[in-house]
This record gives structure tokens, C-alpha cells and sequence, in this order.
């Protein structure tokens, strides 16, 4: 089983003027599912992007796995809460293959990229869409490719923007148990958020809450 | 006495070497332009490099020098992109501005020149049938350094270009990447202007791309597709304007037109299969119907 554990040491964090962290601090593994809620506009993507790096936080410090967000998310996977639409002529295959070592310089092994690509796909159910064209699939399909593409260079944690997002209730339990199933196979822990209800508790996997609120997390 | 043919002549075979040449580049960076949603600056880069080639023209240098300095600053300006929710308008209004600035400059440089009409035609216009041994050699190594940036680039360069918002997740830079990618960009439409001048070099680069993407292959085999389509389109043109006396830009930028629709009705058709169209039935025809209706 793969470990992963967040740490908020006296963080500050805004984004503009909205203020989404106020010397907050959490110490906290994340095994298993752990879910951020918050109502709209609380911060979580912020908050998510933080972790990943991208926003800065003004103050205290963050850490992933003993480690800071620019060096700790070449270990996670993330899947942003809008998936990029920026080819969508091109097949879900080439999307996929694209993040798998996308950040090594040069050109991949065409033979055994396409290989771990379509082990990927069918991880998620979405091998039979490898040849379509990304802009025709649905909702649905479309977040079953983003979940690949998250889940290339095989990382320890995943960290999802509102997956649940423009699913109906059996994308939800099908998601669900997609999760279950890579914490227990691949050892992943997940960390998402939602604000939506989720039926969890059937779930065989550990899952927590916490909830950003008044600028703290609360466990 | 029969007359003499296309390759009898070292101008024609020089002609179709660096077509060749040419269309390696054209159709392996044009169709990453598109991809990047970069046509506009496929069109400025070379119009850039005008300016800078009217300046070494003034200057007494040689203007493909001219040119390919240039174009890369050009290159190098418009890659400060900067991802965000007004990103393409923003890329598209600094090139615009950094186009004007160039033109601007470049007329002033032919002004103060004041000599050399024939050259900055020959710059326009391109010269494919003046290509000496030198200028090919020059060619041939602006278009292995170009390719083998590509190749040095190719992973980060197509993360970043189909999934942004992921690539900078993993950490790779939008900006650094584009930068260096107009860099290429910038040698490629340089060497692409020689053949088919700043006018229409873009048309080289553009045309075969967008045939290639609207097929949906993916990137090997449409960089391929779009390399085969380039080489189809200065090929056929050098050939067509040998028996019909008309430019060959004029041929290149028509041609690409027509690989684009040729490319749209191929999809339609295959859509047309994948999707046969449903026929109107008689209900009591239908085994659902009658079965509804028997019970």
C-alpha cells in the first residue's frame, strides 16, 4: 500500500482577495478516499492547484509526503475539474499517451507506450474508446479518460477536482467502486472533493472528510 | 526535336531537392502550429522575417540571414504565453502587434536600401528555381537542427500542447516550451520562404497541417500525413507551373485548399458509414409494434 500524508503547518493562502486559508494547520494521512468538501466557492480547486503546485500559498508551509508541491506531484496524479478540450479531433489514445512520461525530453517507444496506454484505458472501462475522437465522447466517458490520464506514471496519490461532476447516480457507483478497486490493487489513495452526497458507506476502502470552512480545515 | 524535361535541367533538380527539404519541415512543425492553435503565427513568423531579411538586404548580408534572425526574436516575443483564460486572444494580440512593429521596421529598411526591388521580390515571391548548391546545403542543415529539436522536444512539446493544464501539474513551463517552439517555428518558415517567399510560405505549412488534423490521425501518422501532403503540394506545384508558366505559391496555396476539403469529405463519408441512415419503417411491419399491438 502506497503512504500519503498532507501537512499544513500555519498556512496562509489566498487567491486574489479571496482569502481560502488563514494560518490553518492539519496533519493528516491520506489513506484511502479522503473527500474535501466546502460549499461553492470555499476554495477547494484552489486549494487542489496549491497542492499541485500551480497557485503559491503566502505563507507557513504545505507539504505532500515530507514533501513541497513542486516536488511532490511528480508522485500524484491529477484530474483538473475541466478536462483540457484542446484537441479534440484527435484520438483518446494519443490524449492518453501524451501524459505517460510526458515531461522526459525526446521521443517514446511508440510499441510499449501504446501498450501501458491501453493497460490505462482498460483500467477505467475506456479501452473501447481508444480510437474515437476525444471531442465526441460524453461526460462521463470523457472523465474516464481524464482518470487515465491521471493515473499515467502509476502515482501514489491521486488527487481529483469534483470527479463526480455531470455523473448520474450510476456513474457515481461505478466511479466508486473504480477507486476501491485502485486502492486496493494498486495501493493508490485518493484525495477529491465534492460537495454533492456520496453513498460511502459500503465502501471497503478507509474514507475520510475534511471541510474547508472560514478559511481552516476541519477534519 | 522533343523537348527537353523536367530534370534535365540542375535548376529543376535543384528545384525538387529543395521542395523535398522543405516539406519535411513544413509538414512536421505546421501540423504542431495547428495543433497549437498558432496559425496566426504561422502567418507572422515569415512576414517577421521579411522585415529582418529587408534589413540585411540594407545591411549588405544575406538576407535568409537576416530573415532567420528575425523571426526567431519574432519566435521568441510571441512564445511569452502565458496560460489562462484569456491566453489565445493574448497570444494572438502580441503577435499582431510584434508583426506590425516588423512590417513597420521592414519598410523602413527597404526605404533606406533603396536598391534592391529584384531581391525583396525575389523575398516575397520566393525563388525555388534560383537554388544554388550553398543555399541547399544551408537548407539541409536548417532542416536537421529543426528536426532534431522536434525530436528532442516531442514528449513535453505534445503533453503540453493536448493537456495544458496537466503538463503544468507535472511541472513543464507553457512558456519555456512555446518559446522554443517558435524558435523551430521561426527556422522552419525561414527556410520555407526561400522556396515559396514570406507571402505565401505559411500556405506550405498550413494547408497539408489542417488536411492531416481534420483526418484525426494521430500525431505520427498526421505529422507523416501532413509531411506526404506537403511534399505532394511543392512537388505537383513545381511540375504544374513548369507546363503551365503560373508561380508555384499560387499552386502550393490552392492545393492546400483542396487537401483540406479532399480531408472534410473523406470524414464525411466515413461518418456516413459509421452512421447509416435510418430508414422511415412501416409500423406493421415492425416485430416491436405488432408485438406491442398484439398485447
Amino acid at each position: 500500500m502506497k503512504k500519503a500524508h498532507l501537512a499544513c503547518h500555519d498556512v496562509s493562502f489566498q487567491v486574489g482577495r479571496h482569502l481560502i486559508l488563514n494560518h490553518a494547520t492539519l496533519d493528516l494521512p491520506l489513506k484511502g478516499l479522503t473527500i474535501l468538501r466546502g460549499r461553492n466557492g470555499a476554495g477547494k480547486t484552489c486549494f487542489l492547484r496549491a497542492l499541485m503546485g500551480l497557485l503559491p500559498i503566502q505563507g507557513g508551509t504545505l507539504l505532500i509526503n515530507n514533501l513541497p508541491p513542486a516536488k511532490a506531484r511528480h508522485h500524484c496524479g491529477y484530474m483538473p475539474q475541466r478536462a483540457d478540450e484542446t484537441a479534440p479531433m484527435l484520438p483518446v489514445i494519443s490524449h492518453v499517451m501524451a501524459c505517460l512520461k510526458g515531461t522526459c525530453w525526446g521521443l517514446p517507444h511508440p510499441g510499449r507506450t501504446r501498450r501501458k496506454t491501453e493497460q490505462l484505458l482498460a483500467e477505467v472501462d475506456a479501452l473501447p474508446l481508444a480510437d474515437r475522437p476525444l471531442g465526441v465522447l460524453s461526460g462521463g466517458e470523457r472523465q474516464r479518460v481524464a482518470l487515465a490520464q491521471a493515473l499515467a506514471n502509476s502515482p501514489g496519490l491521486l488527487i481529483l477536482d469534483e470527479p463526480f461532476a455531470a455523473l448520474d447516480h450510476k456513474s457515481h457507483d461505478a466511479l466508486l467502486q473504480l477507486f476501491t478497486r485502485l486502492h486496493q490493487q494498486k495501493g493508490m489513495n485518493l484525495l477529491i472533493t465534492a460537495h454533492g452526497s456520496l453513498s460511502t458507506k459500503d465502501l471497503p476502502l478507509p474514507v475520510r472528510d475534511i471541510t474547508l470552512r472560514e478559511g481552516a480545515l476541519h477534519v | 526535336m522533343s523537348e527537353p524535361g523536367l530534370f534535365t535541367f540542375p535548376f529543376m533538380q535543384h528545384a525538387f531537392l529543395g521542395c523535398f527539404l522543405v516539406s519535411l519541415l513544413a509538414g512536421s512543425l505546421g501540423w504542431f502550429m495547428l495543433l497549437r492553435r498558432q496559425a496566426f503565427a504561422a502567418h507572422a513568423l515569415p512576414h517577421i522575417g521579411f522585415s529582418g531579411a529587408a534589413a540585411a538586404v540594407w545591411l549588405h548580408l544575406p538576407p535568409l540571414t537576416g530573415m532567420m534572425a528575425a523571426s526567431m526574436m519574432g519566435g521568441l516575443f510571441m512564445g511569452q504565453e502565458k496560460q489562462g483564460r484569456g491566453h489565445p486572444a493574448q497570444r494572438d494580440t502580441m503577435t499582431g502587434l510584434i508583426l506590425a512593429a516588423s512590417l513597420g521596421i521592414g519598410v523602413w529598411c527597404l526605404h533606406e536600401a533603396n536598391e534592391a526591388s529584384s531581391q525583396t521580390t525575389t523575398l516575397l515571391f520566393g525563388d525555388v528555381l534560383g537554388l544554388d548548391m550553398p543555399t541547399l546545403g544551408l537548407l539541409a542543415g536548417l532542416v536537421a537542427i529543426c528536426l532534431a529539436g522536434l525530436a528532442v522536444l516531442w514528449r513535453p512539446l505534445l503533453f503540453i500542447s493536448l493537456s495544458p493544464s496537466l503538463a503544468e501539474a507535472q511541472g513543464l513551463s507553457s512558456t519555456r516550451l512555446g518559446q522554443l517552439f517558435l524558435l523551430l517555428a521561426a527556422l522552419a518558415s525561414a527556410a520555407c520562404a526561400e522556396i515559396a517567399g514570406a507571402l505565401l510560405c505559411f500556405s506550405l505549412m498550413i494547408g497539408p497541417a489542417s488536411a492531416a488534423l481534420k483526418l484525426g490521425l494521430s500525431p505520427a501518422r498526421g505529422i507523416l500525413c501532413s509531411v506526404l501532403g506537403a511534399l505532394l503540394l511543392s512537388w505537383g506545384g513545381l511540375i504544374l507551373s513548369w507546363y503551365s508558366d503560373i508561380p508555384l505559391p499560387f499552386w502550393i496555396s490552392l492545393g492546400g485548399v483542396n487537401l483540406y476539403l479532399l480531408a472534410s469529405l473523406i470524414m464525411k463519408r466515413r461518418a456516413r458509414q459509421k452512421t447509416p441512415l435510418r430508414t422511415i419503417r412501416n409500423p406493421s411491419c415492425s416485430p416491436v409494434s405488432d408485438g406491442k399491438r398484439e398485447a
